[in-house]
């Protein structure tokens, strides 16, 4: 079993758990850098006029300065064309890999050998319930992946794991970070999230509430633990 | 100002000048209120495992910080800015109606105090965050009774902004002076023009969500405990509401920018013909992004990609205006002057806002940040960053013209400087926590957390001290400042030609008239026979406020006391509850017996377009229709929301006939619709000058709207014998909130004919009501209105 690992919290410090994370982080580098570029001419353009344009000693006033009553007309209407037009371009080509990720999130691979995790939250824990009718509270264990597992293959842990996510009181919402995975927790509904985890571990207090549901909310978290697929296998039939 | 005690002129005034005054005050008293808040829980957050708080006081505290700041400070800043200088601003001499703009006040404040009075009831306040989402909102998880007081202030409130809000529109296309087109507006009362358009349909669409939480907790109705109902449908009712809010939010600071930037680098505003009609697009698409708040609800993925599309979209106008603005400055002679300072500021931390919200607007981004303190820190730097900065830019700007004095430019300085320290060390570090759930109360060292928190909570220390530096410099500047020029600072806006502070009817001169060549007043005289007044003030002809003498009302403030102690008796005892009514009974009494002395309104004297052909009340009716549009919509809404997810759970929706009789219930509609006629008759008699034609219509109104109730009553009864109560099913629920809101515009109906019947009484001719009857005529059309829809509704389908 690998050490414990914790996620430190700051961006670009974290080492990929699953393809959801890397994929997550590359598509946040890519907003990332055309934020930058975007709002940095913006800011270069502004500050460069503030401090071309500040008041010279004994200067004029310029001749259109506004008075009482009076505005007068100014600007090139075209301007708002250009901009709309390049923002639209931009969006477009961000909005793509946003869609694609979206898509990737949202579907779940058709894969006979996915585990199915019911994961119920309430006031205030969470509780997962396996396809064997196995449960546990406060810890989630999930296979780690395994390439060798592919859909011809039967009896085996693919390590694809799919949530059916739900709630038995208040509204929750089921997060791990590490993952770049969320999902609300809705009484009455049924949502689903799915990862796969590439490294296998202990994840102390990995998973958490992300939406305020009382006095307990900040303590409703739970452990991730990855294993590889055998000692998951010997868990999940034998509990220990 | 005339000599009043100043009792008498802070209780009762009704001049839109000192209303604005008691707003300023006001908002700023709740600011410090929820600032002081934020620091308790800023500070339990400093450090890990922190016990400075209880987790319910933790939670209680968020969640008022969050209301307090969002509905009691920053848009009553934004209304104590546009209760001042709108009038002014488009050069009329007070609001179309001065006493409901002081009642909308008095709404306000007693609402305030009805949310700081739900702390110390037993148990505390609410505590389920600003979002107040399902079911945590409910009596089964929140029980105390502060909820739902919390509940009723917001509603309470949102009537105070609704009437202020139809105040507002009627006055600013109806009273424009002469010359004072549209386009000459400032962007000032062009961003309230939105703001206000927001808020008619956004607030009354929060008050139907909030009649649904509120019927819950205090009669168990089932909409947010059932499935069918549920998390999402307050999630859907709340944020139609709580997207445009957050602009309503932003809008009035947001635009003071543009003026100040034009003002202090002397050149106009670039492009001002686009940028308004971006405020428009942008006010408009408000409507339709509201889903990405629900970006992790399990909606389908085409749905998502549609509001992600959206959500962008809806950045373009914002990036336009931006750029007009840095645009502005270009060619100028840029001072910075406090009030520049801040403009510069908030337009800077607004950018940044906008760029993390194009990050929210990625549902595959969202992902992560939903519900983290990455979105407290993306609306703080716009909501704060963008709105509240701007807001205070206008404080300084307009504080020499407010109080004629000015304030100390070296400590508005470094109260600037101290501000935008303290704002990026409380707001910036937020989006490094794009991990951390927002709204939790403790946190373990071992998420590494720790040191981030501590630096957050000490800028936020630094934000609030700073603006004791503000406080310090305006209260002292407002007594010992040096005198204040009428116009310091070169501003174009009509408030820079009148003295400061302006006089009680604020053209001193005479009736402004504009043009492109500048302003020019129209002397007192020659304003079509209009006399003059001793006081000097007034230089209008017509109707309504006339004089100083005229220029206060004792009713606003009574009937707002009275409301808030008939809310608060709603929850804490039948006295209080008698005690408010009849506090109540006594101004509407009131409010008649002045309204017959003929006090309306403000009447028009220059430009109207486009409402050239409406009358003041009556574009304020079918204002407030608009609203009622939204309110009955939104309700609806919920119904076919319902309706669509009965299924769930295996609820089948009742049968038609198999609960309702389908024959009274149409017979009803028959009795209501008989009514409308009789109202057509009754405005047909007022047309003709005939009296006894007249009363007898309303009468006869009056009656079917009376028999209309009684039957209602009956068959209400009726189904509660049979077993169908408030909390039988979700159909039951939305059948006894429909007709129960329904029921209540037929009395407030029967209400105001009784006065209207007084009136035409008292006059014995049809003359004086026939304007008053037409009004009432259109509301008591949609009142019918709206039960054609509800009756196959609830009956037939
Ligand atoms: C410029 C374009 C903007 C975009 C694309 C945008 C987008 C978003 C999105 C997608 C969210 C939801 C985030 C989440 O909960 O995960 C959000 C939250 C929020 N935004 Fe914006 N936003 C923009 C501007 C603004 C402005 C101008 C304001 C207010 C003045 C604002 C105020 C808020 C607030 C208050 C929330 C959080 C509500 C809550 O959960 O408590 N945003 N924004
Ligand atoms: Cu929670
Ligand atoms: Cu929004």
């Amino acid at each position: 079993m690998k050490p414990i690992y914790r996620d430190p919290g700051l961006p670009g410090l974290v080492p990929a758990l699953a393809p959801s994370a890397e994929q997550w982080q590359s598509l946040f580098t890519l907003y990332i850098i055309a934020a930058v570029i975007v709002a940095g001419a913006v800011f270069v353009m502004f500050f460069y006029f503030l401090a071309k344009y500040r008041k010279k000693p004994g200067a004029q006033d310029p001749k259109d300065a506004p008075r009482v009553g009076v505005m007068a007309d100014r600007g090139n209407p075209a301007l708002a064309a250009i901009l709309t037009a390049l923002l639209i371009s931009l969006f477009f080509g961000l909005t793509l890999n946003t869609f694609a990720l979206n898509a990737y999130l949202q579907n779940p691979p058709n894969d006979p050998n996915a585990l199915y995790v019911d994961v119920i939250g309430f006031q205030w824990g969470w509780r997962f319930v396996y396809p064997n009718a196995r449960e546990l509270i406060g810890e989630l264990r999930v296979p780690e992946i395994n390439r060798t597992c592919t859909p011809s293959v039967r009896g085996c842990w693919s390590g694809t794991v799919i949530l059916n996510i739900t709630s038995a009181d208040v509204f929750h919402s089921f997060g791990i970070p590490d993952l770049k995975i969320k999902r609300d927790a809705i009484p009455g509904r049924v949502n689903q999230a799915w990862f796969v985890a590439e490294q296998s571990g202990i994840f102390l207090q990995a998973i958490r509430c992300y939406e305020l549901c009382g006095t307990g909310h900040a303590l409703m978290l739970a452990d991730l633990i990855v294993q590889s697929p055998d000692s998951f296998h010997d868990w999940y039939l034998t509990g220990v | 100002m005339v000599d009043w005690h100043p009792l008498k002129r802070w209780l009762f005034t009704t001049n839109h000048k000192d209303v604005g005054i008691l707003y300023l005050f006001t908002s700023l008293y709740f600011f410090v209120a929820a600032g002081l808040l934020a620091l308790t829980f800023r500070t339990q957050l400093a450090f890990p495992s922190n016990t400075f708080l209880q987790p319910d006081e933790y939670n209680q505290a968020v969640t008022t910080h969050g209301l307090l700041m969002l509905l009691w400070v920053l848009t009553p800043l934004g209304a104590a800015f546009a209760n001042y200088f709108v009038p002014i601003q488009i050069g009329a001499r007070d609001m179309a109606f001065p006493r409901l703009n002081a009642l909308s006040y008095w709404v306000y404040l007693s609402s305030g105090l009805l949310a700081l009075s739900s702390f110390f009831a037993a148990g505390g306040t609410a505590d389920w965050g600003w979002t107040t989402y399902a079911p945590l909102n409910t009596v089964e998880f929140s029980p105390q009774v502060g909820g739902s007081m919390m509940g009723l202030a917001l509603m309470l409130l949102m009537a105070s902004s609704i009437v202020s809000t139809v105040n507002f529109l009627v006055t600013i296309f109806r009273l424009r002076a002469p010359g004072m087109s549209l386009m000459r507006l400032p962007l000032f009362t062009w961003g309230w023009i939105f703001t206000s358009l927001l808020m008619l349909w956004a607030f009354p669409s929060f008050v139907s969500a909030l009649s649904l939480l509120i019927a819950d907790r205090t009669f168990g109705t089932v909409f947010f405990t059932s499935p069918q109902g549920g998390s999402l449908l307050w999630d859907h009712m709340f944020w139609f509401f709580g997207h445009p809010e957050v602009y309503v939010l932003l809008l009035p600071g947001f635009a003071i920018v543009g003026d100040l930037f034009s003002t202090f680098s002397r050149r106009p505003i670039y492009a001002k013909k686009i940028v308004i009609p971006c405020f428009a697009i942008a006010s408009i698409l408000s409507f339709t992004v509201w889903a990405h708040h629900m970006f992790m609800t399990g909606i389908s993925q085409s749905l998502l990609e549609a509001f992600n599309v959206t959500t962008e979209l809806i950045s373009i106008p914002f990036a336009i205006i931006v750029i007009a603005y840095i645009l502005t400055l270009r060619g100028g002679s840029i001072r910075f002057t406090t009030p520049m300072l801040f403009a510069v500021g908030s337009l800077g931390l607004f950018i940044i806002g906008g760029v993390t919200g194009v990050f929210n607007s990625s549902v595959a981004l969202d992902t992560a940040f939903r519900g983290t303190f990455w979105v407290v820190g993306h609306f703080h730097y716009t909501i704060v960053g963008g709105g509240l900065t701007g807001l205070f830019a206008g404080l300084y700007y307009w504080f020499p013209k407010i109080t004629g004095r000015m304030y100390n430019e070296r400590l508005g300085k470094i109260h600037f400087a101290i501000y935008m320290i303290g704002f990026n060390l409380l707001y910036f570090p937020m989006h490094l926590l794009y991990d951390m759930p927002r709204r939790i109360f403790t946190y373990d060292a071992s998420t590494g957390w720790g040191p981030l928190n501590l630096l957050i909570t000490i800028g936020g220390f630094t934000f609030g001290i700073s603006q004791l530096i503000m406080f310090a410099n305006l209260l002292w500047s407002a007594r010992r400042g040096p005198q204040a020029s009428q116009d310091p600072w070169g501003g174009y806006s009509l408030e820079w030609g009148v003295p400061s502070p302006p006089p009680e009817f604020n053209f001193p001169e005479g009736v402004p008239v504009v043009s492109a060549e500048g302003i020019t007043y129209r002397p007192v005289a020659a304003a079509n026979g209009g006399h003059a007044m001793a006081n000097g003030g007034h230089a209008y002809a017509g109707h309504g406020v006339e004089s100083s003498e005229e220029h206060w009302s004792r009713w606003p403030i009574v009937t707002a006391a009275g409301a808030g102690i008939a809310l608060w008796g709603v929850l804490m005892g039948l006295p209080a509850l008698i005690l408010g009514t009849a506090v109540l009974a006594v101004s509407f009494v009131g409010w008649g017996y002045e309204s017959l002395r003929g006090r309306e309104t403000i009447e028009a004297i220059g430009e109207k377009w486009p409402f050239d052909r409406l009358e003041n009340l009556s574009l304020g009716m079918w204002l407030f229709i608009f609203g009622e549009i939204a309110f009955f919509g939104t309700l609806f809404g919920a119904y076919v929301f319902l309706r669509m997810n009965s299924p769930l759970s295996g609820f089948a929706w009742p049968q038609p006939g198999s609960v309702h009789n389908i024959f009274w219930g149409g017979f009803n509609t028959i009795i209501l619709l008989t009514s409308g006629l009789t109202m057509v008759f009754a405005l047909m008699f007022a047309r003709q000058g005939s009296y006894r034609g007249l009363q007898g219509s309303l009468v006869a109104t009056f009656a079917l709207g009376a028999f209309f109730m009684v039957n209602k009553a009956c068959e209400w009864k009726d189904l509660f014998a049979s077993g169908f109560t408030f909390s039988t099913n979700p159909a039951s629920s939305i059948y006894y909130v429909l007709t129960g809101v329904h029921g209540a515009h037929v009395v407030a109906g029967l209400t105001a004919l009784t006065y209207l019947m007084v009136k035409a009484l008292k006059a014995r001719s049809t003359m004086e009501a026939g304007a008053s009857v037409e009004i009432f005529g259109i509301y008591w059309g949609m009142v019918d209105a709206v039960w054609v829809f509800l009756f196959p509704l609830l009956y037939l389908l």
